[in-house]
């Protein structure tokens, strides 16, 4: 059964939907956090920091961010939405940082990078998902949940802050700048 | 003045349109349309020639489009005997036996073999969901539809 977390200082009292109660230990916290989320989280946070180091670190921060939180958590689609959503947060501040705007990414890191971002299922190609992690941040975010985390427009709506509508137009020109990506890269090897 | 004298004046009267068909012009609206409609007979039969057609002794209930690649459609036509429709149960990648992603064409694929069939869940970027029930034992080995190549695939996968 799902627990429901109300954070404390130290401790979390946590709740089942019949509203019975009890107490998680730290520890336990993190462990349900980690176990349930952590992939995931990090999978997302790679699409957007495009390096393993800078990506565990912010699923690290959105951890810590939800275990500080007192907002109530409806329910494991809600807690899921937020911490996605958390996530994409700390990566846009983070990109958005001067220190970040100064440095430049290797092409080659980013290549030999998102090859070991670990899916739960095989992808037959990388470079479909090297070109989605080229996209704009506004495409990229969509398409990626929408294609490597099977969410649904309206749950990307939802985690975004953005109208279904909004998102299905950005899968669609999303779509249209891989497919000229792909194309582009295909021209240069024919070369 | 009679009425037909009225009449007649009143017709006389009447400027004659500068761009007016006359009867050579009539001639040649005549060969134009039929070109066109030439034309479009042609259009008809390469279209026709294009598509996916169903197998000998299957009916063809449907066409689902599958996105696109480079301008060229990529169509699925829901077969009578091998691909039926089937109610969505919202599958997630976790539970598939097999998983297309096609960013590029706009669309995942997801498959669980189930014994004598292949569950199929498609996701398109428009919002579309639908699912469909391929029993692989009927699907031709020259298959050009994505479906079913996607239910065999499955399989062959499941059994390897």
């Amino acid at each position: 059964m799902f627990v429901l977390f109300v954070g404390t200082e130290d401790y979390r009292i946590t709740r089942n939907y019949d509203g019975m109660e009890q107490e998680f230990a730290r520890e336990q916290r993190w462990n349900y956090l980690v176990e349930e989320y952590q992939t995931m989280l990090y999978r997302v946070a790679f699409a957007n920091m495009k390096n393993r180091a800078d990506a565990e670190d912010v699923v690290q921060e959105a951890f810590l961010r939800y275990m500080k939180d007192e907002k109530p958590i409806l329910n494991k689609e809600h807690e899921k939405a937020w911490l996605i959503r958390t996530t994409i947060h700390i990566c846009m501040d983070i990109l958005k940082s001067s220190w970040h705007r100064k440095t430049v990414p290797l092409e080659e890191s980013l290549m030999a990078e998102s090859r070991e971002v670990y899916l739960p299922y095989q992808i037959r190609d990388d470079s479909t998902l090297e070109a989605v992690l080229k996209l704009p941040v506004h495409y990229r975010n969509p398409i990626y949940l929408f294609y490597y985390e099977d969410y649904s427009i309206h749950e990307i709506a939802g985690v975004l802050n953005e109208k279904e509508g909004t998102i299905k137009t950005r899968l669609r020109r999303g779509r249209e700048e891989v497919k000229k990506m792909l194309i582009k890269a295909n021209e240069s090897e024919m070369l | 003045m009679s009425v037909q004298e009225i009449g007649g004046k009143g017709k006389r009267s009447i400027p004659d349109y500068p761009n007016k068909r006359t009867q050579g012009h009539t001639e040649v609206f005549q060969e134009s349309l039929m070109q066109n409609l030439k034309y479009q007979g042609r259009a008809k039969d390469d279209r026709e020639k294009t598509e996916l057609t169903p197998c000998r002794g299957e009916e063809k209930t449907g066409v689902g489009m599958l996105g696109s690649m480079a301008g060229i459609r990529v169509s699925a036509v829901t077969r009578m005997d091998a691909v039926q429709a089937a109610e969505v149960r919202h599958m997630n990648y976790e539970e598939s036996d097999n998983i297309e992603i096609a960013v590029a064409e706009g669309y995942t694929l997801k498959g669980k073999w189930e014994g004598s069939h292949v569950y199929v869940e498609a996701k398109y970027d428009d919002g579309r969901l639908e699912a469909y029930r391929v029993d692989t034992g009927k699907v031709q080995e020259q298959t050009q539809h994505r479906i079913e190549q996607f239910a065999v695939e499955t399989v062959e996968k499941m059994q390897n």
